[in-house]
């Protein structure tokens, strides 16, 4: 993002190493261990019978066994491409149309009510209308994660965009930037935080929508496990598919951060100590 | 040579911050506008910087009107404003992006050797000091080579060690190329420290109140009788309801405009 700068970049803070360190991230992990050894306890000595909360066990028995089919990579790459293809056209519309409601005060009194009109409908609500519009298969589909993914960076980029401080913007105006370079070299940059964080929460809506199109009928895909594992009475294969999505989400969130972070080390922020 | 004429500002609401002031800068000269709030001598130093522009009359470089901001006139405000997001030295080479890489690294050098901050480099502005980051402040608009530096109140916001301390460094810096400088401040002292000559201002609408040429050799001392005597000078030209009488009769370093 700032191409043109970068003759010297500051050294990365030394990070402090210890028991700490390991320790911190594994009393995390504290609860949710002694849950599902407490559950797999009382399944196994028979106190519950475990039909339709299944033990750690069996879930993970039913997760390799669909790894081991390809079962779980077929369903969970279909859902990852619409994922992608809803995120990436929803983050670029809503940086676009949110760059330019704020950038100009006269596009911003012109479509922002309309936007924030569409934004108090619940997504879901559209879902017939899609289908009407665009058939069952995948268009719908993207375009309702698109929509979902739209509405949190549209926010998000016009917000900051409208709050970037004028005094850095006259540093702008005194170097003679021109638009583009004005938008390079300082709204961009200065907007990175919130961007990030923005696209942080359009891919975490981008995931809850994309469960909903596939409830509206699919026949592939991770929401299609979910709803086969309902159907057929086997609630380890919902359970499995939801740690999948955990685990995709999770895993797509972490690189989405990944990216980011090399472009926010220059954050001042109470995070950061 | 900068001119000023009959340089007015009228603000939507009708509130006149300034009327018809005119002045003529030398190459060479530090002219320093001392006066209260209100009176207009940030709104003069803005238009001269192209970033806001003049409701009645104009300002002109070499003949030029000065309708935006001008490649030959930089411009320091009373923060240092630099990009949190670029290193000190990228913060310093901003205005040189036009030029490739060696020859900008060869400049930045160049520029932070000479405000002494070399080993501030690679660090964040979050990093630096008030007066490490209005230093860097200053080596970026003057990378450029600006024939005009324009200060708006550049060291109010420092202590008062630090503050005495980049003004004679300011001087260093003029000594090299001795740019035309025009700084606004509403401190006296500083402004007899500096300048060449004194703009006094007064109020609603912002007006000159009296233009003072300041004869002190340089290095000038700030507690001899001479400067004394200047800030006198300066002081007799402020409205009589700024300043009692009373006031005028005390010690003149107790206190400040």
């Amino acid at each position: 993002m700032l191409s043109t700068e970068g003759l010297v970049k500051p050294q990365r803070a030394q990070r402090r190493i210890g028991a700490a360190r390991l320790l911190r991230p594994a009393l995390g992990l504290l609860v949710p261990v002694a849950l599902a050894v407490g559950w797999e306890i009382m399944v196994r000595t028979g106190l519950s019978s475990g039909r339709l909360v299944p033990p750690p066990s069996v879930i993970f028995s039913t997760f390799a066994d669909l790894a081991a089919t390809g079962e779980l990579q077929r369903h969970a790459t279909v859902t990852l491409l619409r994922v992608l293809a809803g995120f990436a056209s929803g983050v670029v519309l809503g940086t676009l149309v949110g760059a330019i409601t704020g950038y100009s005060a006269l596009s911003h009194r012109l479509l922002d009510p309309s936007l924030q009109g569409l934004r108090a409908i619940p997504s879901i609500a559209w879902v017939p209308l899609f289908i009407l519009w665009f058939g069952i298969f995948e268009a719908s589909k993207i375009i309702l994660i698109a929509v979902g993914v739209f509405f949190p960076v549209y926010l998000g980029v016009m917000g900051a965009v409208r709050s970037v401080d004028r005094k850095i913007v006259e540093v702008g105006r005194v170097f003679r930037l021109s638009g583009s370079a004005m938008v390079w070299r300082i709204l961009l940059p200065a907007i990175a935080p919130a961007y990030v964080i923005a696209l942080r929460a359009g891919l975490g809506l981008g995931w809850m929508f994309v469960v909903a199109a596939e409830f509206m009928g699919a026949s592939e895909g991770l929401g299609f496990l979910l709803i086969d594992g309902q159907q057929l009475g086997k609630p380890a294969q919902i359970v499995a598919a939801i740690v999948a999505f955990a685990l995709l989400g999770k895993l797509t969130d972490w690189i989405v951060a990944s990216i980011a972070a090399p472009f926010l080390r220059w954050e001042d922020a109470f995070a950061s100590r | 040579m900068l001119v000023f004429d009959h340089v007015g500002k009228t603000y939507p609401n009708g509130v006149r911050a300034l009327d018809g002031v005119s002045l003529e800068v030398a190459p060479g000269e530090i002219l320093v506008i001392i006066g209260g709030s209100g009176c207009g001598k940030s709104t003069l130093l803005r238009a001269a910087s192209g970033l806001d522009i003049a409701t009645q009359g104009s300002v002109a470089l070499d003949g030029a009107t000065i309708e935006a901001p001008h490649e030959k006139i930089g411009l320091i405000f009373q923060e240092p404003r630099l990009l949190p997001w670029l290193s000190v030295a990228d913060n310093v080479g901003f205005g040189l992006s036009h030029l490739p890489r060696s020859e900008r690294a060869k400049r930045i050098a160049a520029a932070l050797e000479r405000v002494g901050l070399t080993d501030k480099a690679g660090v964040w502005p979050r990093e630096l000091s008030g007066g490490q980051a209005q230093r860097v402040a200053i080596a970026r608009a003057l990378i450029t080579r600006p024939s005009v530096l324009l200060l708006d109140e550049p060291f109010s916001a420092l202590d008062a060690f630090t503050r005495a301390e980049l003004q004679d460094h300011l001087l260093d810096l003029w000594e090299e190329g001795r740019p035309i400088l025009v700084l606004v401040t509403h401190d006296i002292e500083e402004a007899l420290v500096l300048a060449t000559r004194v703009v006094v201002m007064r109020t609603q609408p912002g007006r000159i109140a009296g233009i003072l040429d300041v004869p002190l050799p340089r290095p000038r001392d700030r507690l001899s009788p001479a400067f004394e005597e200047q800030k006198r000078r300066v002081l007799r030209l402020f409205d009589s309801t700024l300043l009692s009488r009373r006031a005028l009769n005390q010690p003149l370093h107790d206190f400040q405009i």
